[in-house]
């Protein structure tokens, strides 16, 4: 488990983290969000004892991460520039990571790097970007940590390697409890991967809960109904978020439980009526909402 | 893993990603040490062996005509041992190739620091900091050392090969690997700690160069400020590079290794050495102790800013802002001293002062923040800075602190030296240290030299002290520079010399200062002095060769008819014993008042140092040993083969009979206007307008050949040579010269030789003052 208590950070006059306090349960996958200058990297670092925290503690199964080679043996931390040295080759990079993490695979290493089409013995230099990122999450891969730190890593990955990565996520996460920690500002990138997301604005957390729980309370719901209903008084009743009304069919997204809401709506006499899957983002910005932050404005 | 496995896989990953700078040392070791040094050891193997192996000694002052020949044979090995270490010890070359490969291997291991993308990289992988460091700062170390050795392994074989190895060759190499390991590690520490107290590749190679260059030119500056203000300042002795370089052994790295290297050079003794080096090791020590302690404070954000330590800045913008300030004003005042009337020089000095300072602090401040719109950020700081670099130069102009002006009171002194040149014995000043011998400059060997019996000295030096005093007053203060304090004339004239002085005080504390006198108004106290024998015993060479029982193997003679030297072998200690009293019995107005006769040269046991010594006729006993030991000292008055005789005289010295010639002109005014129209001098007096007429045009020449005329002159001569060289500055007509040609051999054979000679003051005979009058006439 990675718990930070009240950690904050500054640069100069600069209050990039501000009392954070988020605990990262094991076998999650964690998604930080935030806007440009929110504070994720900044918060990544500390996690990946990068930065020493101005205040407050951070540690890794109960571990001080800073200057501490026991607990960063736990993690291995992908930046959102990777650095890669001056003319290297993927194999001497796997090599140096071998000797950096004592359970780093070479063989697998080797294995995934040509799946993903990556020649070994190429400079990285000639590679493209996304390319770079590749590398860098196979590497992540075989280090074989408990915890993989991504900082915006699935930008520059086409939509083909993006699932590609995500399904790797998925295996490692099964196989040996992996816990990733992702930062990105793409709410949509982290969609189908994320267990758990924060929200960081501004150096503060906004919010922090698991998706599923988010999900309990908030469901969108697309319904049809005939001239006469009395849709619009069962509405009022309940806790609308979201209206869109296109003809007939409804689409209604609604704070409470999913029982409760479908059979408030059933009152209505709908001529169908189907719960729809709902986006991160239309999550999120409900929950912003109580919050009292316009989300739209928060993130794209 | 263990810690000590991680370390040697890191390092050897490390090599790996540093592989060209290991390259680059190599290919430089090999071509100095396996080129260029194949190339000379071939050049001077083939020398010396054509030479077959014979020494012959040479004497630098002309032919050595041996009483006894010698010759030595010595064998390669130890002919070519001193080249050889020459070049793979004590090279110039090495200090550059060390220098430079620190700041290289420094940058290199540790610019990552200065990359926001290396510092993610390596500060989150599972290494400690101090493993980093450790690497990085052995692979450094590895780099200059392995080719290093590797190529000096190389020599050694070579040496080998050629038969020129040997046991001094091989201590040579070590030491030098010692000496240029320790110039390396001091450099590259530095270069680290530039590296960590900044957060820009460009800030790093500017601190390193402030690391190198500040204190030198600080006290550089202070040097040179002293050096125009304070008239009695005293310059050191050893030699102005030495001198530097030695001051400034410990304010800066590349100073203290271009110090280190030098007294290397100048071969200082084992003993000193190792102590040298015990004090280095802990030094570097915690150097590299507090480099590692910084790199773990080092916050990682700093990486891509100016300065990494915040507290830093205003301390490194003040410290430049002050000299840079007191250099630019200082500057402004000797181009107005040196181009215009010097009246405005001060205004111009303080000008100068605000105008350095505002703009270096302003600069930096600058590139501290980024952005040159914030230069002004700290504005009380930067008023400080201004006061203090106005202050400073102020202080010196002013002599705010009576450097001119130290007299310490008699009570506190516990002994004095002094030291004129126009009053030291001997010429070359060597002293013996385990076994070796060193060049001592006459200065500081006189200056050395304290007497506890100073009340001359110290008369002296109130004189001295109160002359510049008042020379001061004139010469320092704001508005128009005036001219010296006229100096007092004498009966001799005047001839402003040199005279330092040290106070060696009861508290321990030395003080030595340089005054500018004339030499003829203090020769009263000049003789006191000299006829101390404490004086003699401290400040003479010879005794102190006499009293130590140093072992004198040959004496050359020198003599001023010819300045060839004849080389005696000597039998014991008795020749010197007998010379020192001789000398010490002389007073001071028999010294000043006789010509020498010779000079000879007195060799030591164990090569390379001699002490000059001057010969006068009074000195029996040793003209009678140089005899017998197969030297007849050559007289002047006995010379048969003097052609001729030249006097070359301006009017100054028979200024009264110029006087008279002119006024027994047939008409003044003819002469007047001859003045003027040739002199432009008519609104001079007839006084000032005749010397200056015949200094201008009034240099004659008396040609005598007669030999009974020159027979009564010679008695009266002494050799120009001698005048000023090798004892108390003799008295002689100043404007007087004598040439004489003496003519050697017969026929076709015939080779004639001028030597020039002064006469003794007031003993130009009276047919020749007769004979130079009528001379102005013709």
């Amino acid at each position: 488990m990675i718990e930070a208590k009240n950690v904050s950070k500054s640069f100069s006059d600069i209050l990039a983290v501000d009392n954070v306090s988020v605990t990262i349960r094991e076998g999650a996958v964690f998604g930080m969000i935030g806007t440009n200058g929110a504070g994720k990297s900044t918060f990544l670092r500390m996690l990946a004892g990068v930065l020493a925290p101005d205040a407050g503690t951070i540690t890794i199964d109960e571990m001080p991460v800073f200057e501490n080679p026991d607990a960063k043996r736990k993690f291995f931390y992908i930046s959102d520039d990777q650095y890669f040295f001056a003319n290297t080759t993927p194999a001497e990079l796997v090599r140096y990571y071998g000797v950096a993490y004592p359970k780093f695979d070479k063989e697998r290493a080797k294995k995934l790097l040509s799946q993903f089409g990556l020649d070994e013995k190429r400079k990285v230099a000639t590679f493209s970007k996304g390319m770079k990122k590749q590398l860098s999450v196979i590497c992540g891969i075989c280090a074989n940590t408990k915890y993989l730190f991504c900082d915006e890593t699935f930008d520059g990955l086409d939509p083909v390697m993006r699932q590609a990565v995500k399904s790797i996520f998925a295996q490692e996460i099964a196989e040996r409890n992996m816990t990733p920690v992702i930062a990105s500002h793409n709410l949509r990138e982290l969609e189908d991967i994320c267990d758990h997301v924060g929200l960081l604005h501004r150096g503060g957390v906004l919010l922090s809960k698991d998706l599923e729980d988010m999900k309990v309370n908030i469901h969108k719901v697309q319904c049809a109904f005939k001239a006469d209903s009395n849709i619009e008084e069962v509405l009022s009743e309940m806790e609308v978020i979201k209206k869109e009304m296109r003809g007939s069919l409804y689409t209604i997204t609604a704070r409470g439980n999913s029982d409760d809401i479908r059979n408030r709506i059933q009152t209505a006499n709908p001529i169908f009526m189907e719960v729809l899957p709902l986006s991160l983002e239309e999550i999120f910005i409900s929950e912003t909402e109580v919050a009292g932050y316009d989300i739209k404005k928060l993130i794209f | 893993m263990t810690s000590r496995n991680s370390f040697f896989k890191l390092l050897k990953e490390d090599f790996r990603r540093r592989l060209w700078v290991f390259i680059l040392a190599s290919v430089v070791f090999f071509g100095t040490f396996g080129v260029v040094f194949t190339m000379v050891l071939q050049q001077w193997v083939d020398n010396y062996t054509r030479q077959n192996g014979m020494v012959t000694d040479s004497f630098s002052y002309g032919a050595v005509y041996d009483i006894e020949r010698l010759s030595e044979v010595r064998p390669l090995s130890e002919k070519v041992a001193g080249d050889v270490i020459e070049f793979i010890a004590l090279n110039p070359w090495l200090v550059i190739v060390a220098s430079v490969g620190a700041l290289i291997c420094g940058m290199s291991g540790f610019a990552f620091l200065h990359s926001k993308k290396q510092v993610d990289f390596y500060h989150s992988l599972p290494v400690k900091r101090e493993m980093l460091f450790a690497v990085r700062f052995t692979n450094g170390v590895l780099f200059f050392l392995i080719p290093y050795v590797i190529s000096l392994l190389y020599v050694f074989l070579l040496c080998g090969l050629f038969d020129a190895m040997s046991w001094k060759v091989l201590q040579g190499g070590l030491v030098g690997l010692v000496i240029h390991l320790m110039g390396f590690i001091i450099m590259y520490l530095f270069t680290i700690l530039a590296v960590l107290l900044t957060g820009k590749l460009l800030m790093a190679f500017l601190g390193f160069a402030v690391f190198c260059f500040y204190a030198p030119a600080v006290y550089l500056l202070t040097e040179a400020l002293k050096d125009v203000f304070f008239i009695s300042l005293y310059g050191g002795s050893v030699g102005a590079m030495e001198d530097i370089i030695f001051s400034m052994k410990y304010v800066s790295p590349l100073s203290y290794y271009c110090s280190l290297f030098y007294s290397v050079y100048q071969a200082e003794t084992m003993k000193t050495f190792w102590i040298e080096l015990g004090c280095f090791v802990i030094f570097a020590a915690v150097l590299a102790v507090a480099c590692l302690w910084l790199y773990k404070k080092r916050r990682s954000e700093t990486s891509e800013t100016a300065m990494s330590f915040k507290v830093s800045e205003p301390i490194i913008r003040i410290l430049i802002a002050i000299p840079v300030g007191v250099l630019v004003g200082f500057m402004f005042f000797l181009i107005e001293q040196d181009y215009g009337d010097g009246s405005s020089a001060v205004l111009w000095m303080l000008f100068g002062c605000v105008l350095g300072a505002f703009l270096v602090h302003g600069f930096v401040e600058s590139l501290f923040r980024g952005d040159i719109k914030k230069c002004l950020s700290h504005k009380w700081q930067l008023l400080a800075t201004i006061g203090v670099a106005v202050v400073i130069p102020l202080c010196f102009y002013l002599d705010v602190f009576g450097y001119d002006s130290y007299l310490p009171n008699k009570s506190q002194v516990k002994g004095m030296a002094m030291y004129n040149s126009d009053l030291r014995f001997g010429g070359s000043y060597y002293e013996m240290k385990d076994g070796d011998s060193y060049y001592v400059n006459p200065q500081e060997y006189g200056l050395s030299a304290s007497v506890e019996e100073f009340d001359a000295m110290y008369e002296l030096a109130g004189i001295l002290s109160e002359y510049t005093k008042t020379t001061r007053k004139n010469l320092f203060r704001f508005g128009r520079v005036r001219n010296y304090q006229y100096v007092p004339e004498t009966e001799y004239g005047t001839y402003m010399t040199d005279f330092s002085i040290r106070y060696t005080l009861k508290n321990g504390k030395e003080v030595t200062r340089t005054y500018e006198y004339n030499y003829w108004a203090v020769l009263d106290l000049l003789e006191q002095i000299y006829n101390q024998e404490e004086y003699k015993k401290t400040t003479s060479p010879m005794y102190m060769a006499e009293d130590e029982g140093y072992r004198v193997k040959y004496v050359d003679c020198v003599s001023p008819l010819t300045e060839d030297a004849y080389r005696i072998r000597v039998n014991g200690q008795e020749l010197q014993r007998i010379y020192v009293e001789e000398l010490f019995a002389m007073s001071f107005d028999e010294v000043i008042q006789s010509a020498a006769i010779g000079r000879l040269e007195f060799l030591y046991e164990g090569d390379w140092y001699s002490y000059s010594a001057i010969l006068y006729p009074q000195m029996t006993r040793t003209i009678a040993m140089l005899k017998e030991c197969g030297y007849e000292v050559p007289l002047l008055t006995e010379a048969e083969n003097i052609k001729e005789l030249h006097i070359n005289y301006t009017s100054e010295a028979i200024r009264e009979a110029a006087l008279d010639a002119l006024k027994e002109a047939e008409t003044y005014n003819e002469f007047a206007e001859t003045l003027t129209e040739e002199g432009g001098i008519s609104y001079k007096s007839t006084y000032e307008a005749t010397a200056e007429y015949y200094e201008k045009y009034g240099e004659y020449t008396l040609r005598l050949t007669n030999p009974e005329e020159i027979a009564a002159i010679l008695p009266h001569l002494m050799a120009r040579s001698y005048s000023r060289e090798f004892g108390p500055f003799p008295l002689h007509e100043e404007n007087c010269q004598v040439s004489i040609t003496f003519a050697y051999g017969e026929g076709e054979e015939q080779h004639e030789d001028v030597r020039w000679f002064y006469f003794l003051e007031d003993e130009i005979p009276e047919f020749v003052i007769r004979k130079m009058k009528e001379n102005l006439h013709e």
